[in-house]
């Protein structure tokens, strides 16, 4: 059975405390920041001529790129495992520094690289704090700190949001995201601060299983986080531009809910924390119904109260997932379990990008289809993954392990047969250029002689 | 007497000398055009030999015509490729010391050369599917050799087409040749259609 060194969980309370209060000063800066810098690229894209596909087109790119380095990791886990300090605040400042940047390039292809440099940073870093909480922590105190955490970010995610209107308002026009930008750096390099702190020598240390004992419940998890992920991207794509242009509602009710939901998400983070799975499986049933909620509300005040029970349940939804990889931590090991999640949520951005751009002005079918996502995740919760599942575990277990064997075939051959069209077009490709090149050489006789 | 032959021999010497120098920058360029189309070569080869090796020609062309050659499709490739750049550089050379009158010959030559080459392609692809016809089908000794023969006929009728015989030796020939392939076919036709019926033809007269 493989091990891990729970340096901070063993015993050493004081040790423990003073990193969960870290961890938590870290989130409440790193909210503010990402509120000031993230939170308002899209108008910054917007104020500098890009349109909706523009900006589409800059999440692919960055989502693909992070998806990439996420993978490369993935393969290569003992870059993690190496100066873990060293890499997690170069990255973590790094990370912040793009972003005075950014503000300072007009042309939109420079826009794009910089921000998937970003992205790339971010996923980095995201993979580093997964990897140093779960390296740290046993199950009971990640799910405490990602609970806290969560809580926290969405606190400071208002008080971002906050501040960025406010500037957003009164600053003058010019250089107004330059000071916007920057000041979020600032606030984001504060945490950075704090994060060099976190004594994460024991890291150092850390192995990771050369085979995961049970793949099929990491399977079904990652499956079921992805598709889940997946509605909630989609959800934030759709909604709104639902709310304001098909029911006509005004702006101030869309910002409305944005703060309502963030609300909901920092109270839900308190209360779902200390609940069991099959507590989290409720909130998980509800929220499949938040998209059904959405499209037969059709007063659009109301849809405040929606976003707070969407944002409410779907919190909920979010911990399965997420103390899921907390429980498999113990035999996947922190390494594999961060840059998993990283890839997770990658994914599910890099999918629902395309969704949205495609089926995003079809209201019906794209709440149809948010429908299915989350009923998709609900099945796959309900019967492949044993510690949510409603049939007894041992026959969620089989399921789950038949999942898995058929999609690992799934994949097999769909690898195979993409290799071979992928080598087929090669080897015409290279014929053709033989052919061609012969073809010119005889011309260029043939008009020579004649 | 003895001053005339100096002075002949020094004129000799003097317009060799002339010819020479006048013949230096064409040698010069010559000698860049062999060494380029040798590079071209070596390039043409070599990416050649790459991408065929990616097309895996041999191996496809076996695969889809069932017929199993007796040389390299790639290598030929290349070898036809190679021959086009040294008949452009040989042009090129024979431009440069001969001028354009002698373009005209070269032209011959080269038709000439492809006419000959398109024989052996031809005699190439008759015997190979030939030899295939004779392994996919189970053929008996004697119908073996008579398709041998025709296919002699047919090869020699060709060869006969880029001899220096006069034309009328060539047309009589080709003709007398097109005959005899017309009639075994007409022969061997009227024997493989009714070889029954005509054996018991002559069994009867026999017995009669």
């Amino acid at each position: 059975m493989f091990s891990y060194l729970k340096v901070i969980g063993m015993g050493n309370q004081e040790g423990l405390y003073r990193f969960k209060l870290l961890m938590v000063l870290e989130a409440l800066f790193a909210g503010v920041y990402i509120s000031l810098t993230r939170g308002l690229f899209v108008i910054f894209l917007v104020s500098i001529g890009y349109m909706v596909e523009g900006i589409s087109f800059v999440v692919l790119v960055s989502s693909f790129a992070s998806l990439v380095i996420a993978s490369v990791i993935y393969k290569r886990p003992s870059f993690l495992m190496r100066r873990v300090k060293f890499k997690l605040v170069f990255f973590h400042a790094l990370e912040r520094i793009t972003w005075f940047f950014i503000p300072l390039i007009r042309h939109s292809l420079a826009v794009s690289l910089i921000y998937s440099l970003y992205m790339v940073f971010s996923s980095v870093l995201s993979i580093f704090l997964s990897f140093t909480i779960y390296g740290l922590l046993n199950e009971v105190e990640i799910k405490d700190i990602t609970a806290k955490r969560s809580a926290v970010m969405g606190i400071s995610n208002i008080i971002g949001y906050g501040i960025g209107i406010f500037l957003l308002a009164f600053l003058p026009h010019e250089n107004k995201f330059v000071s916007i930008f920057s000041l979020g750096t600032l606030l984001g390099l504060f945490s950075t601060v704090l994060i060099s702190f976190v004594d994460v020598s024991s890291l150092e240390r850390t192995g990771f299983p050369s085979r995961a004992e049970q793949p099929e419940k990491v399977f079904s998890a990652s499956f079921f986080f992805v598709i889940l992920l997946l509605s909630g991207n989609l959800f934030g794509i759709v909604w709104t531009p639902y709310l304001m242009n098909e029911l006509r509602g005004a702006d101030f009710i869309a910002a409305s809910m944005s703060l309502s939901g963030t609300l909901a998400s920092i109270t839900a983070s308190l209360v779902w924390s200390k609940r069991s799975f099959k507590a989290l499986r409720l909130g998980l049933v509800l929220n499949a119904l938040g998209p059904l909620l959405v499209w037969f509300v059709p007063v659009p005040e109301y849809h405040i109260g929606v976003s707070v029970f969407t944002s409410f349940t779907f919190t909920a939804a979010n911990f399965i997932g997420t103390f899921l990889f907390a429980r498999y931590n113990e035999w996947f090991g922190a390494v594999k379990s961060s840059i998993l999640l990283v890839i997770i949520s990658n994914l599910a951005q890099l999918v629902s990008a395309p969704i949205g751009m495609a089926f995003g002005s079809n209201y019906g079918l794209a709440f149809s289809i948010l429908f299915l996502a989350k009923a998709l995740a609900m099945v796959l919760a309900a019967i492949f993954i044993p510690e949510v599942a409603v049939i007894r575990e041992d026959v969620a277990r089989t399921y789950s392990r038949i999942l898995y064997k058929n999609s690992v075939v799934g994949y097999r051959v769909a690898v195979e047969v993409s290799r071979e069209t992928i080598l087929g077009v090669f080897r015409i490709l290279a014929l053709s250029i033989v052919l061609a090149t012969l073809y010119l050489i005889y011309r260029t006789l043939l008009l020579l002689i004649t | 007497m003895t001053e005339d032959i100096i002075r002949i021999i020094r004129e000799i010497l003097a317009q060799m000398a002339a010819e020479t120098v006048r013949l230096i920058p064409k040698i010069f360029v010559t000698l860049v055009v062999i060494l380029l189309t040798a590079l071209v070569i070596k390039m043409i080869n070599f990416s050649f030999r790459k991408l065929l090796k990616v097309a895996r020609l041999d191996e496809a062309f076996e695969k889809l015509s069932g017929i199993a050659l007796p040389f390299s499709l790639s290598n030929a490739i290349i070898w036809v490729a190679d021959l086009g750049i040294a008949l452009i550089a040989s042009y090129g050379i024979v431009n440069i010391f001969l001028g354009a009158q002698y373009i005209q010959l070269f032209t011959e030559g080269i038709y000439y050369g492809a006419r000959v080459l398109s024989i052996i392609a031809l005699t190439l692809i008759i015997f190979t599917l030939f030899n295939t016809a004779i392994e996919k089908v189970r053929v008996e000794t004697r119908l073996k050799g008579y398709m041998f023969f025709i296919v002699l006929l047919l090869v020699t009728a060709m060869l006969v087409d880029i001899t220096a015989l006069s034309d009328p030796v060539k047309n009589a020939l080709i003709t007398g040749l097109s005959l005899g392939v017309g009639i075994s076919i007409g022969v061997f036709a009227a024997w493989f259609f009714f070889h029954e019926y005509l054996d018991r033809r002559f069994a009867e007269k026999q017995k009669g």
